[in-house]
């Protein structure tokens, strides 16, 4: 089904402020989000197991002794820290969805071209990122970890890999995406929703009747 | 914020100006109304490059359910601006669509959605004096000022409607709110359209036309509530463009060393329709009344001011007109001044209208910026924090939400001990959380970098990023305290408002207004004349010649 990237990135943020992510956090999943999308990825399902699992790791707190973290934690941390060369995270960090996680790698500039790596469902991927943001997601069969970067992170992860996505398929797809909106899952869709909802708030009389300050029914 | 006032830069005024100098094109509509005014009308235009429609549906509605709520559920008529001549089965499509609002669906075709409700007790009255033959009471005319009144006008992607960036690129609505502000204008046509279909409908023998200067004082309405808030906190860089573009336009006029006869005579023709406008300006809001009630008086203390011998002689004539009015007039009065003084110089000014938009990479974001050095842009940025107590419970009173029926922004009062944060609460505490940041940055070190910090701290991310915004878009935040108990929402509402060109603020209450648009706007075949460029400031018909 499809959706505007506008409606992807508010109920991705608000799913995300459902679970009581940080705003700041939930900005950048949204914008992550709509990086996937617009290269051609639909991220709700891995957006949604990663709040469905944010119990698992998340703190909101000092993340440099954790090895296990939440990409929704700690994925805008990772960017900044390769974008600045300054290493935050510990080097055996894993992350819990490193799909999710090239959509944050995807707008962080980074200099020189380098590519990440990561293992998934016994399949090797590697995500290449340069100065414009993602180029290119492969999947050619690694026989090994491969990890081609001045921070040494590994990544392990049971979400599926990706589809293989070569550069130019993403250009077209940002070009469509642009036009057209995105193509999403409608089931998960509303498995998003369902964090969305908690972050609104209920409505009880009161509030409807004085919380936007016209009267219900208007007559001039 | 709360005195703004519309200015040749605002949206409408880019907008019709656009449409004159590209001589767009505009479509006889086709209408298929019947004798009870249900059916759909098109409004068609071509801007030289591309063809827009809007589509119109009316459904005329039992006077019990007409609300400009946005919990509302049906309306007097519903519309999209369609990306093209639509074809039947984009009609079709729409038919069943766009008269549900929120509850349809759509698609990257539709550029807008919106509604309107008539006004009952004009629409009746202008529609039975047609009917009777007669052209309508002009006071009555005067005291709505509209036939319909838009309850919500949605672009940006909204319902699966089009993304903002399918037209950033274009020539003709590439600009902030073109395309909302297009569907506005054809929705006047289809109101005044309707109201003469049903005089005739009623006689058709005797029905007449509402004559051109009834027609033109007439604009179209729109109710707005809180939503208009939030959108102007989370645009910062946005909200950035647009005043810093309004003050470059200030500046450039203060900085004109001589002012031509025809410049003077069009600032004195202008002020002379304020001060009717003004005149004519009636609301039930004491506050606001109180504001219109000073304002005459300052627009009159101005005037003499400006007809003194020799005063546009000197060095920098507008800057100190403008000094001048800093320091003897009252706020509405000072803001309406800036609007003044930038109308005769549309060839200094025109072109920042094109810098209104923002680019999502124009958001700055710089991990590597030392804790020390973020502490200074708080000092230059958010002194105003400074003299709040947030340990008064007024301060932190009020509470932002969505609520869960059809996301209507709500304002409520702050159900906990005011210490913590609701987990539904609108993240709009920016004086608050500034203030939360700097407790933390009095214990922390500050030679570590944000990035460090965040990584501690990431509870605090967003409000790092705003405040870096802060140092390259120093006009982005609004600079008070919209959880107090004493803020009023309606302050916010009224200055975007204002960028969009409106007109009559009508303030209901400290959270919603009426406002009108278009009031006094060329029609399609008026758009080349030689005051469509003048048309804001609109008074009653034989007021102004």
């Amino acid at each position: 089904m499809k959706f505007s990237r506008n409606e992807l990135k508010f109920a991705v943020r608000w799913a995300a402020l459902g679970r009581n992510v940080p705003v700041g956090l939930a900005d950048d999943l949204a914008k992550a989000a709509m990086v996937l999308a617009a290269a051609g990825i639909d991220p709700l399902k891995n957006i949604v197991s990663a709040l469905e699992r944010l119990d698992e790791h998340h703190r909101w707190g000092n993340m440099s002794d954790s090895v296990s973290l939440s990409v929704i934690e700690a994925g805008p941390v990772l960017s900044d820290s390769l974008v600045i060369g300054e290493p935050v995270l510990r080097p055996n960090a894993v992350f819990d969805n490193p799909v999710l996680l090239a959509g944050y790698l995807c707008h962080a500039p980074i200099s020189p071209q380098m590519k990440l790596g990561w293992q998934s469902c016994g399949s090797d991927c590697v995500l290449v990122v340069g100065e414009s943001g993602l180029s290119s997601i492969l999947a050619d069969g690694l026989e090994t970890l491969h990890v081609e970067t001045a921070v040494d992170l590994s990544y392990r992860s049971t979400v599926e890999p990706p589809e293989l996505i070569s550069a130019d398929s993403i250009r077209q797809n940002r070009v469509n995406t642009r036009e057209q909106g995105v193509e999403l899952s409608e089931a998960h869709w509303h498995s998003l929703w369902r964090f969305t909802r908690q972050a609104l708030s209920k409505s009880s009389e009161e509030s409807r009747l004085s919380g936007a300050g016209a009267s219900l029914v208007d007559i001039d | 914020m709360g005195s703004a006032f519309q200015t040749r830069l605002s949206f409408m005024r880019n907008l019709t100006r656009r449409m004159a100098v590209e001589n767009w094109e505009f479509s006889k509509p086709d209408i298929q109304l019947d004798r009870q005014g249900r059916g759909r009308v098109i409004y068609s235009v071509f801007t030289g490059s591309r063809h827009y429609s809007l589509l119109a549906f009316s459904h005329p509605l039992d006077p019990t359910k007409r609300s400009d709520r946005v919990i509302a559920n049906e309306w007097d008529a519903t519309f999209n601006l369609f990306d093209g001549i639509p074809l039947d089965k984009d009609i079709e499509r729409l038919r069943g669509n766009t008269p549900l609002q929120e509850a349809g669906r759509f698609t990257s075709s539709e550029l807008v959605l919106a509604r309107a409700n008539i006004s009952e007790r004009l629409f009746n009255h202008v529609a039975n004096s047609l009917a009777e033959g007669r052209q309508p009471d002009i006071e009555t005319i005067a005291d709505v000022g509209y036939l319909m009144r838009t309850t919500a006008v949605y672009g940006g992607g909204k319902f699966g409607c089009a993304d903002w960036e399918k037209i950033a690129d274009r020539v003709d609505l590439g600009s902030a709110f073109q395309a909302e502000m297009l569907a506005v204008y054809l929705i006047r046509l289809f109101s005044l359209d309707l109201v003469e279909h049903m005089a005739r409908q009623k006689d058709d023998v005797n029905a007449v036309k509402l004559v051109l200067p009834i027609r033109r004082f007439l604009g179209i309405g729109n109710a707005t509530g809180l939503g208009m808030a939030p959108f102007l906190m989370n645009h910062q860089v946005l909200v950035h463009q647009w005043v810093s573009a309004k003050e470059h336009a200030l500046a450039a006029v203060r900085g004109v060393g001589s002012v031509s006869k025809d410049q003077v005579e069009t600032l004195n023709s202008v002020l002379a329709k304020c001060r009717v406008q003004v005149s004519e300006w009636w609301v039930d809001d004491e506050v606001q009344s109180a504001r219109i009630e000073k304002l005459g008086m300052d627009l009159a203390a101005l005037a003499d001011h400006l007809a003194a011998d020799g005063r546009f002689d000197g060095a920098l004539p507008l800057d100190a007109i403008f000094r001048w009015a800093s320091q003897h007039l009252g706020l509405e009065a000072q803001e309406l001044v800036v609007s003044l003084l930038i109308e005769p110089f549309g060839e200094l000014v025109d072109n920042l209208g094109e810098s209104f938009n923002a680019e999502p990479e124009e958001d700055v974001w710089d991990p590597a910026m030392p804790l020390a050095q973020l502490n200074a842009l708080i000092d230059r940025h958010y002194g105003w924090v400074n003299k709040i107590n947030f340990q008064d419970r007024e301060e932190t009173d009020r509470q932002w939400v969505y609520s869960e029926e059809k996301l209507e922004p709500r304002l409520g009062t702050r159900a906990d001990d005011g210490v913590t944060d609701s987990e539904t609460e609108m993240p709009l505490t920016v004086g608050w959380d500034i203030a939360r940041l700097r407790e933390i940055m009095q214990i922390s070190d500050l030679g570590q970098s944000v990035l460090q910090f965040c990584a501690l701290h990431p509870r605090f991310r967003h409000t790092i990023r705003r405040i870096q915004n802060a140092e390259s878009h120093p006009y982005g935040e609004v600079a008070d305290n919209v959880i107090a108990a004493s803020f009023r929402p309606i302050d916010i509402l009224r200055f975007k408002l204002a960028f969009f060109g409106v007109s009559k603020f009508d303030p209901k209450s400290d959270l919603w207004t009426r406002v009108n648009m278009y009031q006094g706007a060329p029609f399609p075949d008026e758009l080349k004349s030689d005051w469509a460029d003048q048309w804001t400031f609109s008074c009653k018909p034989g007021q102004i010649e």
